[in-house]
């Protein structure tokens, strides 16, 4: 094989859909071109990067004052303690795993991305599919476990993805067209309200799996609405 | 004199046209970027590429033909490229990736994979094979006869996806999510703010789930169908005709039950919002009409330009600064414009480079 190998047989191979002669082919001229071998490095550890990260939520930290306080085991603002995963009912034939595969463009800002998520809060890149797939960790004893310090810090890498996505969104407003800034404000407006209604709901009936993954989904959308958000500042910057 | 100067610069702002066609070689992907403007790429049965371009005089057009990809962009000598409406012909089975930040894209007629994201404009696909990705944080996104893993993510555009199949995967925060006519064996669409309506098939061993929060989910149900139905809302409404008469069911539980033999599987949930679940021609089963919010004037979209990188037209400069300005870069155009009638300053770079 003496042409490059296209970035969409790149995705082919490292999504494991190639025969093992096309195998064979695409990393004998890997081998020997440097170019493709730098794009097939990029996508090959970007691909594994978002596949490493869990496919969990949890709740957020403010939550856990409501559902402590019903559960009447953990003081508010105390950290729980042991945490109990529990499995989400899901469809009885599980959907396919969901392709994961980059144009080199896209390839740059997963980079940005996964820098963000740096070890992984959510499932944010890994797509809706994974909701069904998704667990959820709750507590129900008292401070000082190491599960609970995994849901705590968990939770706190979610605040701080999106703290670092609205940080890049404050400070690139002046950048956004207004309409689009206002498109992105009411879209932020209407996810935190959904995930306001349903945390309340939390403090009520915190075991629900349904309101747990209502939760996970909204968090999810928030998540996304604030990456296309940077990545217009971004691109603009 | 003032008046002199601003007709002088206007004369020299004059829309050039920008036509090229070359052979695709052995690239099977095209990379278009623009800052402003509309993308819009038709197909034909020829390995070449044409591409047009409308654009001011200030602005070129680049393309760089690589082994793999062919990549596309505007530029200008200084500062941020104006406007470009770019009409591009591909051969059909080509793969796309079409990015515009302030402004339409639409494709027709593709055999290959699609990748469209805009920040504030209307996306229409047509056609689309193996994976087609839309992004948009405003506007609106159709999609119509698309096969494959359609994956479709917005902040508040409305979306809408006809005479499809494959996979279908949608999300808006505020939007409405319209599925009609399709066919898929995967769905996973949800809305945070917005309405989600499906009128379409359940293939058997097919997995199909449908998310609202405060909006309503309507989905018809075929005749034909057979499905295994898993729906909830925690303070909305359930609804449902699919046994002859319209019977409503408790909030605030979980309700499991078959249509046929079962064989998909179709769950539906939502915080305060109605589920429907309709026959065919029944009243409601009507789908929502989308709003669209085009920014075709391109008021927007060079309010967004300007945004990012200061006024792109301005009047305010002193007489050497717009004389010097516009002169400099204008010339060669207005040359081109007598000697040819059109601009040459596109950019095609041989031999073939590749941009990384």
């Amino acid at each position: 094989m003496s042409e490059h190998v296209s970035i969409g047989r790149m995705n082919d191979a490292v999504d494991g859909l190639l025969s093992a002669s096309e195998m064979d082919q695409i990393e004998a001229h890997v081998g020997g071109c440097g170019a493709c071998r730098d794009d097939y490095a990029r996508i090959s550890e970007t691909v594994a990067a978002l596949r490493a990260l869990p496919r969990s939520a949890s709740v957020p930290e403010k939550t856990w004052a409501g559902i402590a306080g019903r559960l009447g085991t953990v003081s508010q603002g105390s950290t729980p303690d042991e945490a109990t995963v529990i499995e989400l009912p899901t469809a009885a034939a599980p959907p396919p795993e969901r392709r994961i595969s980059f144009t080199v463009t896209q390839l740059a800002a997963a980079a940005i991305v996964l820098s963000a998520i740096s070890a992984g809060t959510m499932w944010v890149a890994l797509g809706p599919t994974e909701r069904s797939e998704s667990t959820f960790a709750t507590t129900q004893a008292a401070p000082g476990g190491a599960a609970a310090r995994a849901v705590s810090t968990e939770n706190t890498r979610y605040v701080e993805v999106v703290d670092q996505l609205e940080q890049i969104l404050e400070e690139g407003r002046g950048v956004l067209a207004p309409g689009t800034l206002v498109t992105i404000e009411e879209s932020l407006a209407t996810v935190d309200a959904a995930i306001d209604e349903i945390e309340v709901a939390l403090g009520d009936d915190p075991n629900s799996d349904l309101l747990l993954r209502m939760l996970a989904n909204h968090q999810r959308t928030k998540l996304g609405v604030l990456q296309r958000a940077a990545a217009a500042v971004q691109a603009q910057a | 004199m003032n008046g002199i100067i601003i007709g002088a610069i206007a004369a020299l702002s004059l829309v050039q046209q920008t036509d090229t066609t070359f052979a695709v070689g052995t690239a099977e992907l095209l990379n278009v970027e623009t800052m402003g403007g509309s993308i819009q790429v038709g197909v034909w049965d020829r390995d070449e590429i044409r591409v047009q371009a409308e654009h001011s005089s200030r602005t070129f057009i680049e393309i760089d033909r690589g082994r793999r990809e062919i990549q596309i962009e505007s530029e200008a000598r200084r500062g941020p490229a104006n406007l470009v409406d770019f009409r591009i012909t591909v051969p059909r089975t080509f793969g796309l990736e079409l990015e515009a930040l302030y402004g339409d894209i639409s494709v027709e007629g593709s055999d290959g994979t699609v990748e469209a994201g805009t920040v504030q404009g209307d996306i229409t696909i047509v056609g689309g094979r193996g994976t087609v990705q839309v992004s948009a944080t405003t506007g609106t996104i159709i999609v119509d006869d698309a096969d494959g893993q359609i994956e479709i993510e917005s902040s508040s555009a409305d979306i809408r996806v006809t005479n499809s199949s494959g996979e279908i995967y949608a999300e808006t925060a505020g939007g409405t999510i319209v599925l009609e006519n399709v066919s898929p064996t995967v769905v996973d669409v949800g809305s945070t703010g917005g309405r989600v309506h499906y009128d379409g098939a359940f293939e058997p061993g097919g997995t199909y789930f449908f998310g609202a929060h405060g909006g309503s989910i309507t989905i018809v149900v075929p005749e034909e169908a057979s499905a295994s139905f898993n729906v909830a809302t925690v303070h909305g409404s359930i609804s449902s005709n699919l046994g002859g008469q319209v019977e409503s069911l408790r909030s605030g539980q979980r309700h499991t039950f078959d249509v046929g033999t079962g064989g998909a599987l179709v769950e539906a949930e939502t915080y305060g919002g109605r589920i429907r679940l309709l026959r065919k021609g029944s009243e409601g089963a009507n789908a929502p009409t989308l709003r669209r919010t085009p920014v075709r004037d391109g008021t927007e979209a060079l309010l967004g330009l300007e945004m990012a990188f200061g006024p792109m037209f301005d009047m305010d400069h002193d007489f050497d600064f717009d004389f010097d300005f516009d002169l400099d870069l204008d010339l060669e155009h207005v040359i081109d414009f007598a000697l040819h009638g059109h601009s040459e300053t596109e950019r095609v770079r041989e031999p073939a480079t590749i941009r990384r």
